[in-house]
């Protein structure tokens, strides 16, 4: 096994970190991830506090092991997400992850509290700013990645640039990771860890839709698009990548979302669904133990 | 308790505007029908309640594109908090669109082709808003009754810790 400084830093026995995805990584996921010796983050976007607050003691009751809340302010706006912040910090969650915003003010909070402040960006001005203000690590998000996409650069573009520029900072990387072979191609560009979404979205403990899951199972390599149209409780324009909903008459098919367990049926064939584009890969519904498995062989020497 | 409204609650602001709203709007109707329809003389009465109308409609699309909405209740289906917005914002559209052809209607009167289209307008327009409240006013009740949320209390102006 390879040295990881972020896996150092987290407390994990290997670098796998799940990506929060709002609504859909739940305690469950969350735990089995952390159990198998990555780190689960949960989906805090969208989360009213009282319920971040009740998923984060779900979680403690299924793991003793550390796990993360990942959180974004392009919701509900400041209070929402400062409320959060005060569950995440009173809760001592003890890894935050951060996506879409200006963390400067907050980054030293956090530190300050010892809380492990990671933050996703999607170019390397923002991974400098990062930094600066204090990541413990900065998730390196290519525009290959499934849901919101903060940046328009591949992977293979952003990584090396922002690990060279960031020798002292653990880089992760994100965007279409979803086997050994793309964990060591990751490394090969200066990953010190891999950040996946789309991969744990197709494991038994996640609360996507089963028929969301199914589409998974169903794309291709090329049946992902890059959209800056509509998506769910996010600004319109903001850049997504999905699985387009089915075709003929169908007006959902211009929403992007994440149709989860409890959602409807038709929703989940309708909608344009969050997917990264590893999604080809992607062959089967697994314990998520079992995926964390398959990218920590990747860390193999 | 708070003036403006955040993602975690409606401020006072909306709340009084949200009910002296709805018994403005409500009237407003009552009364462009009944001109419409030709039942009573009501022209002294309806122009000050369509400016009220135009007016607090207008001020709330502005108030509330300034400030967050507050999050759904917890339970409420996405499409469900996507069509009760669209149906709030319509709402809301129709009490500044509806005086305004009414004005033209009654007022400036304009004839042929033009006229045929004001009158047709205002007539689709005040029906679709009609159904709309219809389907804002169920939409409610089923919060209030069906998914015993606090929706309701929350535009009462009773604190709800989300
Ligand atoms: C369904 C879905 C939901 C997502 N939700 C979030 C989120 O709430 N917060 C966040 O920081 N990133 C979110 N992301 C993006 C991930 O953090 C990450 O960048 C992406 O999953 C990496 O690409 P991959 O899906 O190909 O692994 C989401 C991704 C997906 C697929």
């Amino acid at each position: 096994m390879t040295e990881s400084k972020a896996a150092a830093l987290c407390g994990i026995d290997t670098p796998v970190f799940q990506a929060g995805m709002a609504g859909l990584a739940g305690p469950d996921l969350v735990a089995a991830v952390s159990e198998a010796g990555g780190l689960g983050h949960l989906g805090g976007l969208r989360q009213p506090p009282s319920l971040l607050r009740q998923w984060i003691r779900m979680v403690r009751e299924r793991t003793n092991r550390p796990f993360g809340v990942n959180l974004v302010p392009a919701y509900g706006g400041p209070e929402v997400f400062e409320a959060q912040i005060q569950v995440v910090l009173e809760e001592k969650v003890p890894v935050l992850s951060l996506f879409y915003g200006d963390f400067t003010a907050l980054l030293p909070r956090i530190r300050a509290a010892g809380v492990i402040g990671m933050v996703q960006v999607g170019s390397l001005a923002e991974a400098r700013r990062a930094a600066a203000a204090g990541a413990h690590v900065v998730i390196a998000q290519g525009v290959e990645a499934g849901g919101h996409i903060r940046g328009r650069t591949p992977l293979c573009a952003l990584l090396p640039a922002v690990s060279a520029a960031l020798p002292d900072t653990p880089v992760l990387a994100a965007g279409g990771i979803v086997d050994a072979g793309s964990v060591r191609a990751a490394r090969c560009l200066g990953a010190d860890g891999v950040w996946a979404g789309t991969l744990f979205l197709a494991t038994e403990e996640s609360l996507a839709h089963e028929i969301y899951k199914q589409r998974l199972l169903r794309a291709g390599p090329d049946d992902t698009e890059f959209r800056t149209g509509y998506s769910f409780g996010w600004k319109y324009g903001t850049p997504h990548r999905v699985l387009p909903g089915r075709a003929g008459f169908n007006p959902l098919r211009l929403v992007g979302g994440g149709a989860r367990r409890q959602d409807d049926a038709s929703m989940a064939e309708k909608l344009s669904l969050y997917a990264g584009s590893g999604v080809g890969r992607i062959g089967d519904i697994r314990p998520a133990r079992d995926r964390v498995a398959a990218l920590a062989a990747g860390f193999e020497n | 308790m708070q003036w403006r409204d955040t993602g975690l609650g409606f401020g006072i602001v909306t709340i009084i505007l949200h009910w002296v709203g709805a018994i403005t709007v409500i009237a407003f109707y009552v009364l462009d029908a009944a001109r419409i329809g030709g039942w009573q003389d009501n022209a002294g009465l309806w122009a000050p309640v369509a400016v009220c109308t135009a007016v607090l409609c207008a001020f709330r699309l502005f108030w509330r594109y300034l400030w967050y909405l507050p999050l759904p209740l917890p339970g409420v289906a996405p499409l469900t908090v996507m069509v009760a917005r669209a149906v709030a914002i319509a709402l809301l559209l129709s009490g500044v669109i509806l005086p305004l052809l009414g004005w033209l209607e009654f007022h400036w009167r304009p004839e042929g082709m033009a006229g045929g289209m004001v009158r047709l307008l205002h007539r689709l327009g005040l029906l679709a808003a009609i159904l709309g409240l219809a389907l804002h006013v169920a939409g409610a009740l089923r919060q209030q009754f069906v998914l015993r949320n606090r929706a309701l209390s929350r535009l009462l102006g009773a604190r709800v810790d989300l």
